[in-house]
């Protein structure tokens, strides 16, 4: 940080644009706050270099919303804005390349305990990445989205997330009996009203029939090239669906999955492999 | 929020309330339009501003006040209407379109705007304001920042003290 010295010089030209400059610093607090979270973080950031007394008024906003484009190596901007700004953060929205990765436990611990509504995370790289059970403290979570990730078992006392909305979980990696998992955190997500679940590899070879009980749910979509045993059981908004059933179709009753449908105002079954069964009219 | 819907029991004329400016400039406007302001609105339920007395607004000048005025008047029947949800698609362009031609002012006038609007808990006006400001800034360098709010150009001593933060903070000059 620059050192501050005695300004001694004169500075009569200045002060007609001085005053204009003084006059938006000078907003009470609250206006200046509800003007700067009108802006990018981005944008934000860039007041600093308006003046001196500009410079680190972006750290006082109230609330914030990460979003670090993926060109950018996000540790060093994560980091320095964790640090500098106190605020809540809404939201994160980061592609995690390597060093990133080692530092989003930490990254995790602060966000649980800063009011995190929206999260997306996705590897910059096309390889798994580890997730922490922290993720599932982020009990403000509203929208959370996962890409490409293990996704660890529930920590114990898990209460749920009892604002999401959305939650798409999309080619990650669950362990074994996963499907549980899945199923309570459905179950304990009351508000759910979009959830998508493509590509979800549950470990373990024992087939495990779960239930998706999701009372407020508009929106489904389930992609995946393995039957992993989920029934529609409680879902009586939904709207639309999305389903495929590569290799779901050959073992299971497919009226019944029809029925578990019949509520739906747009549906999209799609498959890669021929289907043999005989669909019945409804 | 719940304005006054007519006058006095006389003939349903709209009540009006006087507001004084600092500058001791007195406007007679609708209760209605004045009960934007939530600072106002309890005064004028409790029947002030009316007859001989005028509300005294010490911190708001005429040139001001008039221009807050215009913004009270054209928005009250959609603020009464609760929102207005019953608004055709035509009204509420309207309004848009109001709204946009209102800030395309000074910047002298704006900041008064934003203090007048932020003093009489306009919420609407707030939002306009603040809503301007930043995008006034958005999506420019901090040297078209500058020169949209009127900096002087930055001192070799200031610029270096720009380097210095645009270094730091590369991720958000990209």
């Amino acid at each position: 940080m620059a050192p501050h010295r005695p300004c001694k010089k004169p500075r009569a030209v200045k002060d007609t644009a001085a005053a204009a400059t003084d006059a938006l610093i000078s907003l009470p607090r609250d206006v200046l706050d509800d003007i700067l979270t009108r802006l990018k973080l981005r944008d934000a950031v860039r007041t600093s270099a308006l003046s001196r007394a500009w410079r680190h008024r972006w750290e006082s906003i109230p609330s914030l919303d990460i979003n670090i484009p993926w060109e950018q190596p996000p540790l060093w901007a994560v980091d320095s804005i964790l640090l500098r700004c106190s605020g809540r953060v809404r939201g994160f929205q980061v592609d995690l390349d390597e060093l990133s990765l080692r530092r989003l436990h930490d990254w995790l611990l602060v966000l649980s305990r800063r009011g995190l509504e929206n999260l997306v995370l996705r590897p910059h790289e096309y390889d798994f990445f580890p997730l922490h059970s922290t993720v599932f403290c982020c009990r403000r979570l509203v929208s959370l989205d996962l890409f490409t990730c293990e996704i660890p078992p529930l920590p114990p006392g898990f209460e749920g997330f009892p604002d999401l909305k959305v939650l798409s979980l999309r080619n990650v990696k669950l362990h074994e009996k996963g499907e549980y998992q899945l199923e309570e955190i459905i179950e304990t997500s009351p508000l759910l009203e979009k959830l998508i679940l493509s590509e979800t590899c549950i470990a373990g070879d024992d087939f495990i029939e779960w239930e998706i009980r999701a009372p407020n749910l508009r929106h489904l979509t389930i992609c995946s090239h393995v039957d992993y045993g989920w029934n529609f059981v409680e879902m009586p908004y939904l709207r639309s669906a999305v389903i495929d059933f590569w290799e779901y179709v050959g073992d299971r009753d497919f009226a019944e999955f029809l029925a578990g449908l019949v509520q739906v105002t747009k549906l999209t079954i799609y498959t890669y492999a021929p289907v043999h069964a005989d669909v019945p009219q409804c | 929020m719940a304005a006054p819907e007519s006058g006095d029991g006389n003939n349903g004329a709209a009540r009006m309330v006087t507001l004084i400016s600092s500058d001791n400039t007195r406007f007679e406007v609708e209760a209605a339009a004045a009960s934007l302001s939530q600072t106002l609105q309890l005064t004028i339920l409790d029947g002030g501003g009316g007859g001989g007395d005028g509300i005294p607004l010490p911190n708001v000048d005429s040139a001001t006040l008039s221009k807050v005025l215009e913004y009270c008047i054209k928005h009250a029947p959609a603020a009464a209407n609760g929102g207005a949800p019953n608004a055709t698609a035509v009204d509420r362009a309207e309004l848009e379109r109001f709204d946009n031609e209102f800030v395309n002012i000074d910047q002298s006038v704006l900041y008064s705007l934003i203090m007048a609007a932020h003093n009489l808990e306009i919420e609407g006006l707030q939002s306009l304001v603040a809503k301007k400001v930043a995008d006034m800034i958005k999506g420019k360098s901090p040297m078209e920042i500058r020169r949209t709010l009127g900096f002087p150009d930055p001192t070799p001593e200031e610029q270096a003290e720009m380097n210095a933060h645009m270094l730091e903070y590369g991720w958000a000059y990209e």
